[in-house]
Order: C-alpha cells, then sequence, then structure tokens
C-alpha cells in the first residue's frame, strides 16, 4: 500500500476545484467560493504567480493535494513558498499523507535555497494547528491579516 | 508642493532596500534582515519581478514606498496583491501620504480586475491599525500565520 505523487495540471483543474471546495467545506468557507474550472485552469497554467499543485494518491486513488506559489521574503532576500492549500479526504487521513505532502514541500525549498515555507490556518483549527506545531512550525500570532476588497476597495481606488 | 507616485525599477534597488531595513528598524526586527540590496536588485530586475515597488515622491524627492506581489487566492480564483512593506518617512506623515499610496495600489487592483488586496498588521501597532480601520479595511482574527524556516524547515525536509 502505497502513496504517489503527481504534479497537476490545468487539465486536472475540475478535480482541483473539487478539492478546494471540499476544503472550503471542511473551513466552513463554502460561502467564499467563486472560482470556477476554468480560474483554475488558467492558474495552473499561468505565470504570475505562478501556481503550483501536487496531488496525492493512495492506491491509485486521488486522496488530496497541496496547491502553492513562490513568494518573496523582503527581510530574507529570497523566495519562500506559500502553501495556499493542504487537504487530504476524510477517508485517507490517518496514513501520513498531509504530513508527506509538507515534508515534499519543505524538501523543495531546501533544495532550490528558499528561505521559507509558509501558510494560514484557521484559529478554530485544532487537529490541524496540532500537526503544524508537531513538525516544528512557529506560530507567526503577533501579526493579523487585514483586506480590502468589493465596496471599499472600489471606494478607496477612487478617492 | 506636489506628491507623485511612480513604479520602482531595478535602478531604485538601494532605495527599496533602504525601505526594508527602516520598516524592520521601526519594528525593532532589524536583525531580522538578512537579505542584501544586490537581492533586491535581482528581485526587481526579474521577468516577472520577484517584487514590485512604487516610490512616493514629495517635490521631486522619494519620502516612501510600497513593496508587493501577486499571490493567488483558490477561493476566489482569481490573484489578489500581497502588499508586503508600506513605509513613510517620519517627517512626512500626518499629511495623507500613506493613504495615498494604498489608493494608488487600490486603483491598480480596481484597474487589473485584483479582486482582493491584503497584508498583514502587527497586533500592537495601533496607529497603523486605526488608519487600515478608517480607509474601510477588514481584520481577520480567524487565520494566523505558521511558518518553517532555518532549522525546522531543514528537519521537516528530512525523509
Amino acid at each position: 500500500m502505497t502513496a504517489s505523487f503527481r504534479q497537476a495540471g490545468p487539465a486536472d483543474a475540475a478535480l482541483v476545484l473539487e478539492f478546494i471546495r471540499e476544503l472550503a467545506d471542511y473551513e466552513k468557507l463554502s460561502h467564499e467560493v467563486v472560482a470556477t474550472a476554468a480560474d483554475i485552469e488558467a492558474a495552473l497554467g499561468g505565470v504570475s504567480p505562478k501556481v503550483f499543485c501536487e496531488i496525492v494518491e493512495w492506491e491509485g486513488k486521488t486522496a488530496g493535494f497541496s496547491l502553492w506559489f513562490y513568494t518573496f521574503s523582503t527581510f530574507q532576500g529570497q523566495h519562500g513558498i506559500w502553501l495556499e492549500d493542504l487537504y487530504v479526504r476524510p477517508e485517507f487521513r490517518g496514513k501520513g499523507l498531509g504530513k508527506a505532502l509538507i515534508r515534499r514541500l519543505a524538501a523543495r525549498c531546501s533544495a532550490e535555497g528558499l528561505g521559507r515555507l509558509e501558510w494560514w490556518v484557521l484559529d478554530w483549527n485544532t487537529p490541524s494547528i496540532d500537526f503544524y506545531k508537531s513538525l516544528g512550525a512557529e506560530l507567526q500570532d503577533e501579526w493579523t491579516k487585514c483586506r480590502i476588497d468589493g465596496t471599499a476597495l472600489e471606494a478607496l481606488a477612487k478617492s | 508642493m506636489s506628491l507623485t507616485i511612480r513604479s520602482a525599477g531595478p535602478a531604485d534597488a538601494e532605495l527599496v532596500y533602504s525601505y526594508i531595513r527602516a520598516l524592520a528598524a521601526y519594528h525593532d526586527d532589524l536583525d531580522l534582515v538578512t537579505a542584501d540590496a544586490g537581492q533586491i536588485e535581482e528581485a526587481l530586475s526579474a521577468d516577472p519581478p520577484y517584487i514590485h515597488a512604487d516610490i512616493a515622491e514629495w517635490d521631486g524627492k522619494p519620502v516612501g514606498g510600497t513593496i508587493w506581489v501577486y499571490m493567488f487566492s483558490t477561493f476566489t480564483g482569481q490573484r489578489n496583491i500581497f502588499l508586503i512593506d508600506l513605509y513613510l518617512d517620519d517627517a512626512m506623515r500626518g499629511r495623507g501620504l500613506g493613504r495615498a499610496m494604498l489608493q494608488h495600489l487600490a486603483a491598480r487592483c480596481v484597474k487589473e480586475g485584483v479582486p482582493k488586496l491584503e497584508w498583514t498588521v502587527m497586533n500592537h501597532n495601533k496607529p497603523a491599525i486605526g488608519f487600515y480601520e478608517a480607509l474601510g479595511a477588514e481584520s481577520s482574527n480567524l487565520a494566523t500565520t505558521y511558518w518553517l524556516e532555518g532549522d525546522t524547515l531543514e528537519a521537516v525536509a528530512q525523509p
């Protein structure tokens, strides 16, 4: 019984969108998902940022994914990886697949001389928080995320 | 007396680097800056650039700037702009220049069809938080950043 990994390409857009929706559902954020398969297809073939996606299969069945892109740290003067999504389907959990996906990204950082691997986690997501802490990840809780979008963004743009 | 905002290029590397250091010093994090100006020049010269920057000039003299990157949101299926640094010379505060720099970036978002402008703020930075809220920005206390870097990144990278 083994896990196999493959890079997703634009042809996997529908599958990747399925995973995104399942992850959003787990995060109780389904109402925020407006992405279409065409959007994902364009992103996987895009340039700025170039979006990468790795799919893990267990005994030939699609089990989960990581989706990421390169970011840049002005403090380090180096690229890092921003892990946008990490998800393993419930029936495939407990087999170390999530850890394997993160480990592979950490290995990529090491091989490519990247400074950092970073991601968000929801504050109530205790199982994931425990998992990340077990990896040695550091919580950056001095920072709060801000965003401006929708009508507030347009209002600021015109002001 | 007037404000102009222009895009930064590789020739502005030293200036942009000085803003990175000045912002780090403001946060008492200067020891975390291991980047050098050469890396910032490389970042601005790359095609596509690793980072983008705008410079604010008052009467033709640079007084501050923004440094930002494109990221991708799987929920919206669109890229968003992540503002890494917003810096303004101390002596130039109180004239609405910080707001003008954010307005310029918001206008870029609207023009490019980028639905979201995001950044982080340190939780204790009350002046900045007040400023952002006045612009209509929302903060998310639901999500916290985790990262792996240095030794912990190397450790996770091992098979």
